[in-house]
């Protein structure tokens, strides 16, 4: 079966800067894809691209066998898109804005009626039908936006950094939402800066400067750091990072806060306590541990950036 | 195109209009005081002549001048003065703008039927009042000589004029029906404003992605600020009728169907290049740079058309709702004599209307 969105050779350039820089990505049918990568990766521009909403400058996208360049009328049913501000009527409220949507969208009579309750039930939005937009929270505001998006019952969802901004309670509502979708059969595609939403995706995209450079199951991604990982606990962060390097066996390194994550080929706790201490360390405790997306994400950006 | 979806972009946009209390002034309030404020501004009538009399014959004469000139209820009569000093500083303090001197001598030439001279003292810092003030002054000393004449001279052509319409020259008259067209560019300006703030808020990133068609965005957009439009011209239009007491001499209908013609052609044009642009605050320069000023000064409101300048005049919607409005109002004229200006209207509104969706994309960026 061909995968729902195909981009080949995708390119936008804007002036000088290229933001999206030959992608070829694909997404399979029924997947919740994550496009990962740091900001001003080319992740909108992609979206955008796929919305129909920017021409790109090169190549091609299509969304269920539809060119999105030649064809963006007929996509118009057939794909729902949350841009990553808000975009809907700040002065209309809940209702006003789902109603204008499901009109837009030919949605009438009782099949109206059905599916406003259904997607405000499915928002958590019943108690909120008639405050206006520009007054909800920002999880609310995101939820909004999804349930406008979804009122043509879309088979494909393209959602970019929809939880951004968006306290950690309403995230994880947002994503049991995307959850449901899922199970429903709906393509999603999604940006996020979340490593944790990144876990819960089918695949995961790795995109930077433009072009996607690792793609693949997270349990996958998270196998491509090297060797093994210990976390070094010390108060002598400096001085831990300036010698490590040293250490025979040393692949790479990351700190998080107030801990090291160093990678090695083999993780000898006591080997590396003992090498430390003699480099003036002051080792509190070493951990192993299972590297986690994030730990592949840095580990893939250093990679990169070195290259 | 779908009427439904028409109708929800025309639905929704009122919306807007409704709750946006600032957006409702501009539309509906702003035409009418715009129109009066302008009228007081550019009001060129002689009632604010005011004139002193320095008399220096002071002879039964004189004094019966003075007395005729006091009591014209067209000339604010400030006061006597006693010395050329006083006329100085009346005009420095901006008191007087026109002073009448009598010399010695006045009653005695008039009496040995010789021609007697009187002195007007202008303000020409206002040149326009002031040479309107003259002649003024002067007719009336000419009106009141007129037994004095010595001999009864022929001209070989006299001069007998009447103004018609406005027999009393009254600058309201002819201003406030003018200046409609002005104060109707309002509307061209909430709509400019409401085409960017849909591409500044985000919201019309959405709303591309939606099956929306140009011809419905365009027509849904141009709708509600036409009607708004004309809510706002009526109050205008009361003003000019109650206030200024301007006849209507011509049909309301007629000037209803003018007015949504030149709302066509204004609103029209804003909504094409506000096609271009992508913020409020450019929109709203760019209705005040393309329309608003050249509209005061090319179109013959304040100064006649340059004829060097027809072809820029003529390319201005206002220029022809100047023509049209003034003779709707004054002149009682309708569709056969207004032909070629409302046509003029349709014109430019059916172009600039068509080549907006045109150029419409549904596009960010």
């Amino acid at each position: 079966m061909t995968p729902t969105i195909v981009t080949t050779d995708l390119q936008r350039r804007f002036g000088k800067t290229v933001a999206v820089d030959h992608l070829a990505l694909s997404v399979e049918n029924g997947e919740i894809y994550g496009l990962i990568g740091p900001d001003g990766a080319g992740k909108t521009t992609t979206l955008r691209m796929l919305a129909a909403v920017l021409r790109p400058s090169g190549g091609s996208a299509s969304i269920a066998g539809i060119d999105v360049v030649r064809q963006p009328e007929r996509l118009r049913r057939l794909v729902g898109y949350m841009p990553q501000h808000f975009s809907l009527y700040g002065d209309l409220s809940v209702l006003e804005n789902l109603t204008f949507y499901a009109d837009i969208f030919g949605v009438r009579g009782a099949e109206r009626r059905h599916r406003l309750d259904r997607l405000l039930h499915f928002a958590r939005l019943e108690q909120f039908t008639a405050r206006p937009a520009a007054h909800l929270s920002g999880g609310m505001k995101k939820k909004l936006a999804l349930a406008c998006a979804l009122i043509h019952q879309p088979q494909v969802l393209l959602l970019d950094e929809p939880t951004n901004g968006v306290d950690p309670v309403s995230r994880r509502e947002f994503w049991d939402i995307l959850g449901e979708l899922h199970l429903e059969g709906v393509t999603i595609l999604v940006t996020t800066p979340y490593m944790d939403e990144a876990e819960r995706c089918n695949q995961v995209g790795l995109m930077h400067n433009g072009r996607l450079i690792r793609q693949g199951r997270p349990e996958a991604l998270r196998q491509l750091t090297p060797g093994q990982m210990l976390a070094v606990y010390t108060p002598d962060l400096l001085q831990a990072e300036a010698v490590i390097a040293d250490y025979p066996g040393y692949l790479a390194h990351q700190v998080y806060g107030d801990r090291l994550h160093v990678f090695l080929d083999v993780a000898d706790a006591a080997a590396l306590e003992r090498f430390l201490t003699n480099h003036d360390v002051r080792v509190q405790q070493i951990l192993p541990d299972a590297p986690r997306l994030e730990e592949a994400f840095v580990y893939l950006m250093t990679q990169v950036s070195d290259a | 195109m779908s009427l439904f979806r028409l109708w929800t972009i025309i639905h929704k946009e009122f919306r807007h209009v409704q709750r946006d209390r600032r957006l409702l002034v501009l539309v509906i309030v702003s035409p009418a005081v715009m129109l009066m404020a302008f009228s007081y501004l550019f009001s060129f009538d002689v009632s604010t002549a005011r004139f002193a009399i320095f008399d220096r014959d002071r002879s039964p004469l004189s004094r019966a001048l003075v007395q005729a000139l006091i009591t014209d209820k067209e000339l604010i009569f400030v006061g006597e003065v006693g010395s050329f000093e006083e006329i100085r500083s009346g005009m420095q303090a901006g008191e007087i703008k026109l002073a009448l001197v009598i010399p010695p001598g006045f009653a005695a030439a008039l009496e040995k039927g010789r021609t007697a001279e009187v002195q007007l003292l202008a303000d020409g810092t206002d040149a326009i009042n002031s040479s309107t003030f003259v002649a003024i002054l002067s007719a009336r000393i000419g009106t009141w000589a007129e037994p004095y004449r010595p001999v009864e001279i022929k001209m070989p052509v006299e001069t007998r004029a009447l103004v018609w319409y406005n027999p009393d020259l009254k600058s309201s008259h002819s201003m406030a029906p003018a200046l409609l067209a002005i104060v109707l560019i309002l509307p061209a300006m909430a709509v400019a404003l409401a085409l960017t703030r849909e591409k500044e808020l985000g919201s019309f990133e959405s709303l591309a992605t939606t099956p929306v068609r140009a011809s419905e965005y365009v027509l849904g957009k141009l709708i509600p600020y036409i009607v708004y439009g004309l809510i706002g011209a009526a109050i205008a239009i009361a003003v000019t009728i109650f206030w200024f007491k301007v006849p209507l001499r011509g049909s309301p209908l007629d000037l209803a169907g003018f007015i949504i013609a030149y709302l066509l052609a204004t609103l029209g044009a804003a909504m094409f290049f506000s096609s271009f642009i992508s913020t409020q605050s450019t929109a709203l320069r760019a209705v005040l740079l393309l329309f608003l000023v050249p509209s005061f000064f090319l179109t013959g409101i304040i100064i006649p058309i340059d004829p060097q300048a027809r072809l820029t005049s003529n390319s201005l919607p206002a220029t022809h709702f100047v023509v049209i409005s003034r003779g709707v109002f004054l002149k009682g004229l309708s569709w056969p004599d207004l032909g070629p200006h409302v046509l003029a209207l349709l014109i430019m509104g059916a172009t600039a209307i068509a080549l907006t969706m045109i150029t419409f994309r549904k596009r960010v960026g």
